[in-house]
């Protein structure tokens, strides 16, 4: 199982045309849109070289002036394996344990 | 509730995108709150280029398998490239190396045998031999180790210490000399302290950005994704993009200049006597901060000394006179907008567009280069004319004005800079030739006085020319890829690696072209492998644990240089007088002398976990038996803060483990976010503004320097430029890169960018086979004419990660004089169809 998150920056007046293109790649959904032209994707694939070829399409779309890969995960997968709901979960699980403090940075 | 681990995974991916996209999506953040408890996630930078991105590195049953960027981290803020989205896979390539391996024949070792698996004790046996033979009959000059620039902090500490106190050889080079020294020789003959003044958060606060010979967009795809943000969203921004072709940061650019190589240096002057002619420069900064001063001109090419253009040479070396400001005008007076324009190529009204920026007071400029300023002959003029610019107008040390230096590896400065792995230097901009700065490294390290040899040693190109010669013969390659990285391999690399007289070890997690140029091969651990430290660009110091086991019997590079230590008795290399000085290291090992002396195995073996009471391994900590990385970098950290050298001040090693990193100097808890400027840097004395106290006088150099032709320009026979350099999914030689096969599908094997008109009077068209030569070499590639770069005619471009067609045959060995770092971007090539 693959899916990543994609962050892709286009000049704004030409994002809508940027998602236009982006939808036509397998695999590609685009989930918002903002005004300063930040597009959201997920991409799914059925392996790492098909993900690998279809962030590189993304990348090649005209008008992408950036694509960032913000979150990836490869693993096989059992399809029937389930997640639970924990309300307020201590420590790593959840990626922002409290002692990591981010030093202030400039106004 | 109960959700598949599919769509929760999903689902995670969809809000981490958006979150980093600045908007919340409420199907996703309602379903952000389920905990995916089979994975443990810890925070990591990323281990490929200088921007020192914090990574979420998931480990699911002692393997990673997911990863996404930190939205706590200030440098990426959730963000990731290509490149670091694979970091994952990095570690398991399917030829990961695990054993030693030996060239051997009939069960001995042979320079001509085949490579065979032996034991870590049978490698060290053979190394300490050759190593002890060499010391023996050449003395400790005949030893050395070519190091890295993505070495861990504590590596490049305890190899320092071990070459240079432990074997007193300082024949110790990092790879950042090929791509950093320009930059490190400016800083220092500019401001007298190596590093930039700023930091990132000048890509949010500049009105204008400059690139300089950087091809952000590809190579610091996150530092150009923030750029880019504030160019759509800040009203006035503009980018003005220069270079030898046209890449995809153009695409962005307001203002895109392609000129020819070289040319930079006039472009400068002639911006520099712009503001002088408009009399727009800050006279009271000049008046108060700078000293006006010109360097030695016509100083040669770094080739052998027989070489013809060495011959030809009339000034040598970096001497600054100082001059006055009348006479600076002067200097730069003849590069006017014509002359600028006809010698670079470049339209007046876009060279006058870029001028105007500059000189305008009330226009924030931030500048950034890297390799095309660095690799480059006159590297560290070039550096040092940006200064001049930016120094005239006052622009620099505040946020939002910044000349700023971008690094092509993730611990350039954070190892080979700030811990001085460079043949001249010591920690904390320390250097071999200042008795001071020697006796305060020995009494640091509790050595007697004289143990650390005064004299520079070899550096990276000298080492190769060196190991041809038969000088340098018993010799370590530890976390680089030289053979590949190093110009004019026909003519020096090979026949050096190769040389009878020479024994080769290589460390390294994969069989990389240096590998296999080795005599010993030594299998080594990688990135989250190991505990560990980097420094970025911009002074942060970022420190990971151990997530995960190295594979078979790979070791760090850090337990193989102290394992190695406990070789050697001090008897074995040291003369008798100096052992006499200190009577009580008498029999003792060098592991004793320079590790367990009291500081580095201060701290006692501990368990390592986090704030979740998630547990870590430690594999070095198991092995020595104390905290070893701890008890490094707490020595290290001594040449900070109380080091000849202000202003060079780390942290606790405890206190890296709490945050995303901390910029230097790091002074009662607090980092520094702009260097020399009152309210900032807790350095600066009261009342003063700004204070370039690296110098003694407090201030900074204006340098002059004119333009001089390149050593090597096209000509009837050799008729178009010759640049090299990177693309984004491929990371410098492509070890690590093009051992991802997803990566390697994207961009397989490198090409050669040349203009369709230019190919087109060759009789070649797109995709089909050529061979490039030059005067040194040839290889055969493919020929690109359309995708991301776009040369202009005259001049072809190909990237250097492809170990099967090794450009650097063709390149030529020409360094900046004074930083001894080649020119990759410049030498004359002919391509003809085959």
């Amino acid at each position: 199982m693959n899916i990543s998150g994609v962050l892709v920056h286009a000049r704004p007046e030409r994002a809508e045309a940027v998602k236009a293109q982006l939808l036509k790649i397998p695999g590609v959904e685009v989930h918002a849109v903002t005004h300063e032209g930040r597009l959201v994707l997920s991409i799914e694939a059925a392996h790492a070289g098909q993900m690998a070829d279809t962030m590189v399409a993304c990348q090649n779309v005209a008008n992408v002036l950036s694509a960032a890969m913000i979150y990836h995960h490869d693993e096989d997968l059992d399809e029937d394996e389930t997640v639970s709901e924990t309300i307020n979960p201590s420590g790593l699980g959840n990626k922002s344990s409290n002692d990591w403090n981010v030093q202030e940075t400039s106004k | 509730m109960k959700l598949s681990r599919r769509s929760f995974i999903k689902n995670n991916a969809i809000a981490a995108t958006a979150a980093a996209a600045g908007i919340s999506l409420p199907g996703a953040s309602a379903l952000a709150k389920h905990v995916d408890n089979k994975i443990r996630w810890d925070k990591a930078p990323c281990r490929f280029c200088g921007t020192g991105c914090s990574v979420l590195v998931g480990t699911r049953g002692g393997r990673v398998v997911a990863t996404q960027g930190d939205p706590d981290s200030p440098v990426n803020r959730g963000l990731n490239c290509i490149k670091g989205y694979f970091l994952s896979k990095i570690m398991y390539g399917k030829d990961r190396l695990t054993k030693p391996l030996l060239r051997m024949s009939n069960g001995k070792y042979d320079k001509q045998g085949e490579f065979t698996e032996i034991s870590w004790d049978q490698a060290f046996d053979v190394m300490a031999e050759k190593w002890k033979e060499a010391l023996k009959k050449k003395g400790p000059t005949s030893v050395g180790m070519f190091g890295s620039g993505q070495w861990t902090v504590w590596e490049g500490y305890a190899a320092s210490k071990l070459f240079k106190a432990g074997f007193r050889s300082n024949n110790l080079d990092p790879n950042a000399r090929h791509c950093m020294a320009s930059a490190v020789g400016a800083f220092m003959r500019g401001f007298g302290s190596d590093e930039p003044m700023g930091c990132y958060d000048d890509l949010e606060h500049a009105d204008v950005f400059v690139l300089w010979g950087a091809n952000m967009a590809e190579m610091h795809p996150i530092l150009w994704s923030r750029l880019s943000d504030t160019r759509l969203t800040k009203d006035g921004c503009e980018v003005h993009v220069l270079s030898t072709f046209k890449h995809r940061c153009f695409d962005l650019a307001d203002n895109g200049m392609v000129f020819t190589p070289q040319t930079d240096l006039a472009i400068l002057n002639y911006i520099a006597n712009y503001i002088i002619q408009n009399k727009a420069y800050n006279k009271d900064f000049i008046g108060k901060h700078v000293n006006f001063t010109k360097t030695v001109t016509d100083i040669g090419y770094g080739l052998r000394p027989e070489h013809p253009l060495e011959k030809k040479k009339t000034g040598k070396g970096g001497k600054l006179s100082k001059i006055s400001f009348r006479e600076y005008a002067r200097s730069v007076e003849k590069y006017t907008l014509d002359y600028a324009s006809e010698l670079s190529g470049v339209p007046k009204e876009k060279l006058l567009r870029l001028a105007k920026v500059y000189a305008d007071p009330d226009k924030k400029v931030a500048s950034y280069w890297t390799m095309g300023f660095n690799q480059h002959t006159r590297g560290v003029w070039v550096n040092g004319l940006l200064y001049n610019v930016h120094l005239l107008m006052g622009k620099i040390s505040e946020p939002g004005n910044s000349p700023f230096s971008l690094t092509g590896q993730p611990s350039a400065c954070g190892t080979a800079r700030e811990v001085g792995t460079f043949a001249h230097r010591l920690p904390a901009d320390l250097v071999v030739k200042k008795k001071a700065h020697r006796d305060f490294a020995e009494k640091v390290w509790k050595l007697p006085q004289g143990t650390i040899p005064a004299k520079p040693g070899y550096h990276a190109v000298l080492q190769n020319r060196m190991l041809k010669d038969g000088k340098l013969s018993a010799y370590w390659v530890m976390c680089n890829n030289n053979v590949q990285a190093a110009a004019n391999f026909n003519e020096e690399t090979w026949p050096g690696y190769r040389n009878p007289e020479n024994f080769i070890v290589v460390s390294d997690p994969y069989p990389t072209v240096t590998a296999q140029a080795a005599d010993l091969i030594l299998p080594t651990a990688m990135w989250t492998e190991k505990e560990g430290a980097y420094g970025n660009a911009e002074r942060r110091t970022q420190f990971w644990r151990q997530q995960v086991k190295a594979p078979g019997e790979s070791k760090s590079d850090l337990w193989q240089l102290v394992e190695f230590s406990k070789r050697f008795t001090v008897e074995e290399v040291w003369p008798a007088e100096l052992i006499a000085k200190k009577p009580e290291l008498k029999g003792k090992t060098l592991y004793e002398v320079l590790f367990r002396n009291g500081n580095v195995d201060k701290y006692p073996a501990q368990k390592i976990t986090d704030s979740a009471g998630n547990v870590y391994d430690n594999d070095e900590m198991e092995d020595f038996g104390f905290y070893l990385q701890k008890g490094l970098f707490e020595e290290y950290r001594i040449f900070g803060t109380q080091g000849p050298k202000k202003g060079h001040d780390l942290g606790e090693f405890d206190s890296y483990h709490k945050t995303r990193g901390q910029r230097w100097p790091v002074v009662n808890g607090r980092e520094t976010l702009w260097r020399y400027r009152e309210g900032y840097d807790p350095y600066v004395k009261k009342g003063e503004k700004v204070e370039f106290y690296g110098k003694p006088d407090g201030k900074a150099n204006i340098i002059f320097a004119p333009y001089e032709p390149p050593a090597e320009s096209p000509d009837q026979e050799y008729d178009l430029w010759l640049s090299t350099g990177r693309v984004l999914e491929h990371w410098h030689s492509g070890t690590m890169t093009r051992r991802v096969p997803e990566l390697y599908r994207a961009f397989p094997d490198a090409v050669v960018f040349m203009h369709p008109d230019d190919a087109k009077a060759r009789g070649l068209r797109r995709g089909m086979s050529c061979r490039l030569s030059s005067r040194r070499g040839e290889i055969k590639l493919r020929v690109e004419t359309r995708g991301r770069n776009r040369p202009p005619r005259g001049l072809v471009f190909v990237p250097w990660f492809d170990a099967g067609r090794l450009i650097n045959k063709v390149t030529l060995d020409a360094t900046d004089p004074l930083s001894k770092e080649t020119d990759y971007k410049k030498c004359a090539v002919k391509i003809e169809k085959v």
